[in-house]
Formats: structure tokens, C-alpha cells, sequence
């Protein structure tokens, strides 16, 4: 019975997870889209935007570092006309960073909750075989979501599934209940048998405990005769 | 039960969930994803002059006239209460090609919404249905067989509902192969001669 809701915990935890981690491909860019929206009507200037305007119609984009970003200003300050500070193209470069940073782990993170939520939907399905990889499946899995959940902002939904993922885990682990073994030196009780006993007919009860009617399977055959 | 249609249904249930997840990025980019692209690669030079006068027609001042901190929710807010009739008056106004190009673009995205959601909600629920169904066939052979079966048709229902049926029609396919050699069990164990297996 506990193996049974295990393996319904961890199948729709599964289930719920993989629907979540494929939400993410939708919730968390839209989340990034709004705080970078966000960001630059509370950070930024105009004269921010005008330099990230000329940074944007240069050909060569720098790599994601810090010092690639920074060097990138320089360069583009150095051959802009525009009226504006060296610091001001610095800042909203380090702001490109920062957004570019932030897009590029949070696709390392949908990834991997995609990934993750593929191994604890296998792993449930390997419940009943393997219990202790299918629980450790379900419960690496749980935890690589809830971080990439919480990280992405996306934790809400998730956490559900997570729950689940971390009940059928858990139920994996716990041992089946098994016979206890008899201490050296004792012998289980067994009642004394009587051979003179054995001539006396058996009562009414005895006789039906000894041959229920539902255990009685005879085999008619076509010409009358019974097996 | 048949190895290979549990197998088979399992793999249709996993493809036809993954594909309605996706299926409004599949359904917007079957709708206008061509022709956004041939809006941005012929009139791409035009979309600085719409953006500013789409601001004025919403009274949101030019970008550099205002302080970012107000200029950006004004015209946040703008964009999300733009409609394709908004767009065509814009296209009126000015006599402008690119405006009517972006109010159809955005007057069909506005008719397939409602349908592409309700599709997508629909097709993941028979999606899920589809692998209940896999796993209640290990129990009850016939019930999970009909399941698996009703589940294909729906997943191809809602996809064409949603205007994304091409990858949606892989994962139905399977379901459908995956419930028929399951159903094809139940008959054949309805075949064995009678009265033997009763004993």
C-alpha cells in the first residue's frame, strides 16, 4: 500500500514537473523582459538608453565578461560623437552585462529543470524495480527544480511537484516490512501434534477451515465423469 | 499486456505533453511567424517612426522630451492596450503600408488567442490523460487502452483547434499505434478458449 502511494507521488510529481519545468520557457523570459523593463525606468537616464543605442549598432559584440563589457565602452566612447560621458557608456554596458548574465543562467537553469524533471519522471516509472535509484532520482531531482525555481522566481507552481517528487522519494526509501529473524538459540512455538488424536472425526468448523468451499474445483467432463 | 504499447503509449503520452507546452510558441510562430519576419526584413527601417508615432496617439511624449522613469510604464502601458483597430486607424492616419502589415499581423494573433489557449490547456490535460491511461492499462487492459485512444484523438483535436498540429500529430500518431496493439491484446486474450482460465 505505501509502495503503491509512492509510486502515485512520485508519477504525478513527474508528470507535474516536466508541465512546470515547460512553463518556465514561457514565465521565467517574461519575468526577465519585466525586471529589465523595470530596471530601466528606475536605474537609467536617457542619455543611458542613447548609449546603448550606439553600443547596439556596433558589429562586434563583446563575450560575457565583466572586462569584455567594460573594454567594449571604452572602444565605443572613445569612437562615438555623441555628447555623452565615457561613465555613462561604462554604466550601461555593465547594465547589458548584468541582463545578458542573467539571460544566459537562467537558460543554463530551464535547461536543467527540463533535464531534471526527465529523471524523475523515468525514475518514478523504475519505482517498483529499483526503489532506491528511483528515489534517489526523484529526490535530486526535486531539489535541482526547487533551486532553479527559486532562482528564477518561478517557485509557486513548482514547489508541488517538488513535494510530491520528494514524498515518492522518500517512500522509496523505507524498507519493506520483512519476517523477524529468530534469535540464535530459540525456536519459534509450534503446537505438539497428537497421532491418537488423528482417528477422531473433525467437528463442523474444523472441517470447514480444512476445505473452504471456494477451494473445491472439480473438472466435469462431457461423458459425466470427474476429474 | 503488450510491452511494446505500453512502450509505445508512454512515449506518446511524454511527446504529446512536451509539444502542448509548447504549442503556444508552435502556434504563434505558425500563425505569424512568417510574416512578422517579412515585416522586419521589408519595412524594419520604419519601426523607430511607428514607435514614436504610436506614443503620440496614446499621448505619451517623444523619448528624449521626458524622464525615463515616467516615459517607460506610460509607454509600457500603451503597447498593452494597443489593438489591430488602434493600428488601423494609425494606418488611416498617416496612409502608412507598415501600420496596416502590423495591424493584420496583430488582428489574426488576436483571433487565435483565446483558441490557442483553450488548445493548449485542452491538449495537456489529454497529454496527462494519455500517460494515467498507460500506467491504469498495467491493472485494466481495456480501460487504459480506451483512454490511450480517446487521448490521441483529443491531442489532435486541440492541436488543429490551436493551429499547431504538426508536431502534435507525431506524438498522436503513437498513442494511436500504442492503444491499438494494446486493444489488440485485450482481444487476443478474449480469444483463449473458454472455460479453462475460470478454473
Amino acid at each position: 500500500m505505501l509502495k503503491r502511494a509512492g509510486f502515485i507521488c512520485g508519477y504525478a510529481g513527474g508528470i507535474l514537473a516536466l508541465i512546470c519545468a515547460l512553463l518556465m520557457l514561457y514565465t521565467v523570459p517574461a519575468g526577465i523582459v519585466d525586471s529589465v523593463v523595470q530596471q530601466i525606468g528606475s536605474e537609467l537616464e536617457n542619455e543611458h538608453i542613447i548609449a546603448m543605442g550606439e553600443m547596439f549598432s556596433r558589429g562586434d559584440w563583446p563575450a560575457l565578461s565583466r572586462g569584455a563589457f567594460e573594454d567594449f565602452a571604452s572602444r565605443v566612447a572613445k569612437s562615438s560623437r555623441l555628447p555623452v560621458k565615457d561613465s555613462v557608456f561604462r554604466q550601461a554596458a555593465l547594465f547589458l552585462y548584468r541582463a545578458e548574465l542573467n539571460l544566459v543562467v537562467s537558460a543554463v537553469l530551464i535547461l536543467l529543470s527540463i533535464a531534471a524533471a526527465f529523471v524523475a519522471f523515468f525514475g518514478s516509472l523504475a519505482f517498483y524495480k529499483r526503489p532506491m535509484p528511483a528515489g534517489a532520482m526523484m529526490l535530486v531531482s526535486a531539489l535541482v527544480l526547487l533551486v532553479s525555481a527559486i532562482y528564477t522566481g518561478t517557485a509557486m507552481p513548482t514547489v508541488l511537484a517538488c513535494l510530491l517528487l520528494a514524498a515518492g522519494g522518500v517512500i522509496a526509501f523505507i524498507p519493506e516490512k520483512t519476517p523477524v529473524p529468530v534469535r540464535a538459540g530459540f525456536r519459534p512455538y509450534v503446537p505438539p501434534d497428537f497421532p491418537e488424536d488423528d482417528d477422531f472425526a473433525p467437528t463442523r468448523m474444523n472441517r470447514q477451515r480444512e476445505t473452504p468451499a471456494d477451494k473445491i474445483h472439480v473438472r466435469v467432463r462431457r461423458d459425466g465423469s470427474i476429474d | 499486456m503488450s510491452r511494446g504499447g505500453y512502450v509505445t503509449s508512454m512515449v506518446g503520452g511524454v511527446l504529446a505533453l512536451v509539444f502542448a507546452m509548447l504549442m503556444l510558441l508552435t502556434g504563434f510562430l505558425w500563425a505569424v511567424g512568417g510574416d512578422l519576419v517579412r515585416f522586419f526584413e521589408e519595412r524594419g527601417d520604419r519601426v523607430g517612426s511607428m514607435w514614436k508615432l504610436l506614443g503620440r496617439y496614446h499621448g505619451v511624449a517623444d523619448f528624449p522630451k521626458e524622464d525615463l522613469g515616467k516615459y517607460v510604464p506610460e509607454y509600457k502601458e500603451a503597447l498593452e492596450n494597443t489593438t489591430s483597430e488602434d493600428l488601423e486607424a494609425l494606418a488611416d492616419k498617416y496612409d502608412s503600408a507598415a501600420f496596416r502589415d502590423m495591424a493584420a499581423i496583430v488582428a489574426r494573433l488576436e483571433a487565435l488567442r483565446v483558441r490557442l489557449i483553450i488548445g493548449t490547456v485542452m491538449s495537456v490535460l489529454s497529454a496527462v490523460a494519455a500517460l494515467v491511461g498507460a500506467q491504469v492499462a498495467k491493472v485494466r487492459l481495456k480501460a487504459g487502452a480506451v483512454t490511450i485512444l480517446c487521448a490521441s484523438v483529443l491531442t489532435l483535436g486541440f492541436s488543429l483547434l490551436a493551429g499547431s498540429v504538426l508536431p502534435m500529430a507525431a506524438a498522436s500518431l503513437l498513442l494511436l499505434i500504442g492503444s491499438l496493439v494494446l486493444l489488440s491484446g485485450v482481444r487476443a486474450r478474449n480469444g483463449q478458449q473458454p472455460g479453462w482460465e475460470a478454473e
